[in-house]
């Protein structure tokens, strides 16, 4: 037997080894790439994050400033109280309205810290519901103090309709601030009175939500145009030339396109679309 | 219009401005809030007693700026106060020189509020009292004939009676009349009282 079978028993006894070997080298390679992208994915979630936390060292004095607002209402209105009580007939309606006060303040700087902490937090991308105008409005009310104090008047233009898109809202909210940052830093050199964002969100025919944020700055110089997307090509002094990087890639995970032109009346337009998550009804 | 000392605050933030206007109701003040600079120059009455305390950082408007156009306005004498969240050297320092009377950072407590504002009421009722002796004056002034004015300017020049009816051609007997009569209207009996309240409403050119 051994010698008719000889040469297919050696075949078979040599490639089966080979073959587990073959199998063995495939896995390892699949499991290598997979520890590869998740590497990728764990230091673009750390690039994000310390995006985010390097906005919001820029936008400490008017976060300060968001907070020191509820606590100055609160000081006082809890000190008028207690002048109300030291009187002889204390007006308590006048008492009770102080102390709704004081917890509606108290609110409203928590809610501040709230979303502060969920910028600063690094946590895994969440994907759940988000109202697009819901985040213009509490993006805004962060950057409000940082607005005035640059003179810059903003303007909301929000389409009528809920837009509700899939997806985590600190990043949506971080591409946001980015680009209004962007709008703001864009107009140092503008003349006061025409410092001014617009930011509009309207509804598609396609079922995609448009934001736009637009400026009266310097616009896009001819030199930019091209590398604006580009990580680590950055136009300002003291820019890491993420920021746009980042928000384009952040818009493309969440099926969307981010886009930048200058606007015919000068200044930029910057701006995302998303798919709606639920066809919205009356869209204008 | 009331002679009631009013609180003219400013502040564009409703949650502050409503917080600090029931404390100085508290105290038992006049308050007049506003949450635009625009609606307070619009509204701003000179006449009335009171201060003013704005905030400094406001949209459109800033608190030194509003304060410039208050001054611009013909309310150069009200006293201001200003309330601020940060507090920087550079705009207190602004703030001061351009003639507020103090500058508050946010939280503001009760007591430096207080002494601020009372503090306000002395000076803006002193600034009123120095007004009104002034408008009191010129209208006794206003009741002189031309020759009892000219007569007063002499006098304030120190020129003697004699030397007084040389100049204006006449007898010594006659100025004297005219300038027991002028001293009378004015209601002043020394020369020299004469000359301060000369001095003060300009006349002794």
């Amino acid at each position: 037997m051994w010698d008719q079978y000889r040469w297919p028993i050696v075949a078979v006894a040599a490639i089966i080894p080979l073959q587990s070997m073959l199998i063995g080298y495939v896995f390892f390679q699949g499991r290598r790439r997979r520890e590869a992208e998740a590497e990728a994915a764990l230091q673009r979630k750390e690039v994000e994050h310390l995006m985010r936390v390097s906005v919001l060292g820029e936008l400490s004095g008017s976060i300060a400033h968001e907070i020191n607002q509820p606590l100055t209402a609160i000081l006082s209105n809890a000190q008028a109280a207690l002048h109300l009580l030291a009187q002889k007939s204390p007006d308590l309606v006048e008492v009770r309205d102080a102390l709704e006060d004081i917890v509606h303040e108290d609110n409203r700087a928590g809610e501040v810290i709230h979303r502060l902490r969920d910028l600063l937090k690094k946590g895994e991308r969440k994907v759940e519901n988000v109202n697009i105008n819901d985040l213009v409005r509490s993006t805004i009310s962060l950057l409000n103090s940082e607005l005035v104090g640059r003179d810059i008047n903003v303007r909301l233009d929000l389409g009528n309709s809920a837009f509700l898109v899939r997806g985590d809202p600190v990043q949506l909210q971080q591409v946001l601030l980015n680009l209004v940052m962007n709008a703001m830093d864009a107009m140092a050199s503008t003349l006061m009175a025409r410092r001014f964002i617009l930011i509009s969100t309207r509804g598609a025919h396609n079922g995609m939500v448009d934001v736009l944020v637009k400026d009266r700055g310097h616009g896009i110089r001819p030199k930019e145009n091209g590398h604006l997307f580009e990580p680590f090509y950055t136009t300002k002094d003291r820019g890491l030339g993420l920021g746009l990087a980042l928000c384009s890639t952040i818009i493309r995970a969440h099926q969307g396109k981010l886009t930048l032109v200058n606007d015919e009346g000068g200044g930029a337009i910057a701006g995302f679309s998303l798919p709606i998550q639920e066809p919205a009804i009356g869209t204008a | 219009m009331t002679d009631k000392f009013t609180v003219y605050l400013v502040d564009d933030d409703p949650g502050v401005l409503k917080a600090l206007s029931r404390l100085l109701r508290a105290r038992g003040y006049e308050v007049n809030p506003y949450s635009s600079p625009q609606l307070f120059l619009e509204e701003h009455d000179v006449a009335v007693p009171g201060c003013a305390i704005l905030d400094v950082s406001m949209p459109g408007l800033d608190g030194l700026q509003l304060q410039r156009a208050l001054t611009a306005a013909g309310g150069s004498h009200r006293p201001v106060l200003f309330v601020t969240g940060k507090g920087d050297i550079p705009t207190s320092v602004r703030a001061m020189k351009a003639g507020a009377i103090d500058f508050l950072t946010k939280p503001v407590k009760d007591k430096d509020l207080f002494a601020a504002v009372s503090s306000a009421e002395a000076l803006d009722a002193e600034s009123r009292r120095l007004h009104s002796e002034l408008e009191s004056m010129q209208a006794k002034v206003r009741t002189l004939t031309p020759r009892e004015r000219e007569v007063l300017t002499h006098v304030v020049a120190g020129r003697l009676n004699k030397q007084i009816a040389g100049d204006l051609g006449t007898v010594e007997k006659t100025i004297k009349v005219h300038r027991s009569r002028m001293m009378e209207k004015l209601g002043i009996r020394m020369v020299a009282d004469l000359v301060r309240m000369a001095e003060k409403l300009n006349l002794s050119k």
